[in-house]
């Protein structure tokens, strides 16, 4: 048996997935020149990592016992042919914050108090518009999870009013 | 079913079932918009649906009736009813390069329609319960 509030929550997964999102780029953008760490050196790029999860293990078990499951195509060639769908309603969460230890830049800067013997500075590898192309994308799709949470409220409410 | 008062009802009723389970997966396949492998899902009712509506309705079915020399001889339902929807992958776009294949625009696209489709259905729900309304009241004037 379906619950109908079943897609509030899958879009309200997928909006605070983003919102975590959007919080790591904040913090990447706001320290785009932090020097000093409590882990030593340099700020370090995070970068978020999704994983789709099952969401309602009954309901996907009563929609696989109850429909035929077709094989997948795969049309881009990408060895996953004949894949069946299973779990067929997935919901996201936040799989893990990763960190990119790319090379700090380093800047030529003697009077710096952190810079080291040669008088360079170790600032953070991070490229504002790699950060703003990124926030771009995590705030589409968060609008994206916001209208599919409009779409599911319109249906409940119109399933509500053949009660009036 | 306790009282039957339209076999249209009960179509209907499926109908919104499948609509109700085809937004869920439209709202996860957005939910992981960004999730690295994730291949959009959907599901494909239509056939269903129209087994349902054929043994609602007993349509002429091309299936010849089973023969009965006996009275005792069981007669098969008119209707097995095997036609299931079907799940399938919605794939074929544009993959970035973390195997996703999430097309947000073909995801709202067949939300915006699901949606309106799931409304009409409840329209056509009240229109049915009204015909009904207005037998009653019209007997209640005849006294």
């Amino acid at each position: 048996m379906s619950n109908f509030l079943n897609s509030f929550d899958i879009s309200g997964y997928g909006l605070s997935a983003q919102r975590v999102r959007v919080n790591v780029i904040s913090s990447n953008i706001a320290n785009a020149q932090t020097t000093r760490t409590d882990e030593g050196g340099p700020y370090r790029r995070k970068e978020v990592v999704f994983k789709a999860i099952n969401f309602n293990d009954y309901y996907n078990k009563a929609l696989t016992d109850e429909t035929n499951s077709a094989e997948y195509q795969d049309p881009l060639n990408e060895g996953e042919f004949g894949k069946k769908v299973n779990p067929a309603i997935m919901s996201v969460v936040v799989d893990k914050i990763s960190r990119d230890d790319s090379k700090a830049q380093l800047k030529y800067e003697p009077n710096h108090p952190d810079a080291d013997a040669n008088g360079y500075v170790a600032y953070p590898n991070i490229n504002p518009v790699v950060e703003m192309a990124d926030l771009v994308e995590a705030t589409r799709s968060y609008q994206a999870n916001v209208a599919a949470f409009e779409s599911a409220k319109n249906m409940a409410n119109s399933a509500i009013s053949l009660l009036q | 079913m306790s009282i039957e008062i339209s076999k249209t009802h009960s179509l209907i009723k499926d109908a919104l079932d499948y609509r109700a389970a085809r937004q869920d997966m439209i709202a996860s396949n957005i939910a992981n918009a960004d999730t690295p492998y994730y291949k959009p899902r959907d599901i494909s009712f239509e056939n269903a649906l129209k087994a349902k509506e054929a043994a609602l309705y007993a349509k002429d079915s091309n299936q010849l009736q089973m023969a009965t020399t006996d009275s005792k001889h069981l007669t098969p339902s008119a209707q097995n009813s095997e036609t299931k929807a079907t799940l399938f992958f919605r794939d074929g776009h544009m993959a970035r390069n973390d195997g996703n294949s999430v097309d947000i625009d073909v995801e709202t696209t067949e939300m915006s329609k699901n949606s309106i489709m799931f409304n009409a259905l409840i329209q056509a729900n009240k229109k049915d319960g009204a015909i009904f309304k207005s037998v009653i009241e019209a007997s209640q004037k005849v006294s």
